[in-house]
């Protein structure tokens, strides 16, 4: 005849197998929500580090074209802005090879630069009179879509996943100005928009004729 | 046939002068011990604590190399400025300070929320730089701007800005 069941035998009771699920459920609940949080703060971290990376990526790009520059042509808030990058005809005129021009386009979240590009066959005989000057005070931009039309443009993306970017300029006149900032918002993914502020300037800083 | 008697067939006979067959493992009935189960919490809360110390380890290095990404550009930013301001006017800008969080261009225009951490200060100093092989001599400022955080210094970038022919 057996006797009682030792309790160390007998498995758990309803009771405490309960208990020791909430206990599990407590610490599993714990952990899982302690590491998510962790997981999100990484990755929102990680999305906040790109969108700078991009943006310091836009702001050396940016510079390679600014620093050089001789003045902002042109500014127009809803098209972008046009850079006199020199004066290789030495003309003291801005010629249409002469300028780059950088469309804002926030739909596709990019920032392009646009050059006109003459076939390298031809030679400066057939250039020289293409290459006409752009007044002062013309639509530059609409110069610039006209070679296109053409096919004599190169269009290449400057700067990725940007929102916004808005030029800031302290004279009246653009062409007037040695120095202007950029004000470039960059999307961060999960994380808000990354807003960078670009003070860019001109050394040689010159208007034309 | 029965699976008793089955199993019994199966099984190895012994014979005199054998050893003896050692006794079947078994289960201890008593669980876990107090002692056994505070180990196991110890040893599962030092992995625990010693994967959130590495998460978080990372996470400080990530905003610290951010950081710095930033008190580059703020500090580029300031250089090139500077680069474009009369020659003459440079040496008033030695001793130049912008307090943590509290930058702005030259213009005037406030840095985002995003460069809250980083201060920037300037010195000018008068230099000439010789090439004795060419027996020339330039006169000219080396500007240095450094970007800090509160705990000091970031970024330091310098160059050096000649003077202007007569």
């Amino acid at each position: 005849m057996s006797g009682p069941t030792p309790s160390s035998a007998r498995g758990l009771t309803m009771l405490e197998l309960l208990l020791a699920i909430v206990v599990t459920s407590f610490v599993g609940l714990a952990l899982s929500t302690a590491l998510t949080a962790t997981a999100r703060g990484m990755t929102g971290a990680g999305d906040a580090r790109s969108a700078l990376q991009r943006a310091h990526a836009a702001y050396v790009r940016l510079r390679a074209y600014t620093d050089p520059a001789l003045c902002v042509f042109q500014h127009d808030p809803e098209r972008g802005f046009v850079v006199w990058l020199d004066d290789s005809r030495y003309s003291g005129t801005v010629n249409l090879t002469e300028i780059r021009v950088f469309w804002v386009k926030p739909a596709e979240g990019v920032v392009t630069v646009e050059r006109v590009d003459f076939p390298d066959e031809w030679p400066e005989e057939i250039v020289g009179p293409l290459d006409t000057v752009v007044p002062t005070g013309s639509d530059a931009f609409t110069a610039m879509l006209d070679q296109r039309a053409l096919g004599n443009t190169t269009e290449e993306v400057l700067v990725d996943g940007a929102e916004q970017l808005e030029l800031i300029f302290s004279t009246p006149d653009p062409l007037d100005a040695a120095r202007f900032q950029a004000r470039l918002t960059m999307d961060a993914g999960t994380e808000d928009a990354q807003p960078v502020l670009m003070a860019l300037g001109m050394r040689a800083h010159q208007k034309p004729r | 046939m029965p699976r008793r008697a089955r199993q019994l067939r199966s099984q190895p006979r012994t014979q005199p002068g054998d050893r003896p067959a050692r006794p079947a493992l078994r289960r201890r009935p008593g669980g876990f011990t107090l002692v056994e189960a505070l180990v196991a919490a110890t040893v599962l809360g030092v992995v625990v604590l010693a994967v959130l110390s590495s998460v978080s380890t990372a996470h400080t290095m990530s905003f610290e190399g951010q950081k710095r990404v930033l008190a580059a550009m703020a500090a580029d930013d300031l250089l090139l400025e500077l680069s474009t301001l009369e020659y003459a006017d440079l040496a008033a800008r030695d001793g130049f300070e912008q307090p943590v969080g509290e930058m702005a261009t030259l213009d005037g225009e406030a840095y985002p929320e995003t460069f809250w951490s980083i201060g920037r200060s300037v010195s000018v100093e008068a230099q000439s730089v010789s090439e004795p092989a060419l027996g020339v001599t330039v006169t000219g400022v080396l500007v240095t701007v450094t970007a800090s955080d509160e705990r000091g210094p970031l970024v330091s970038l310098a160059a050096f800005i000649p003077e202007p022919a007569p």
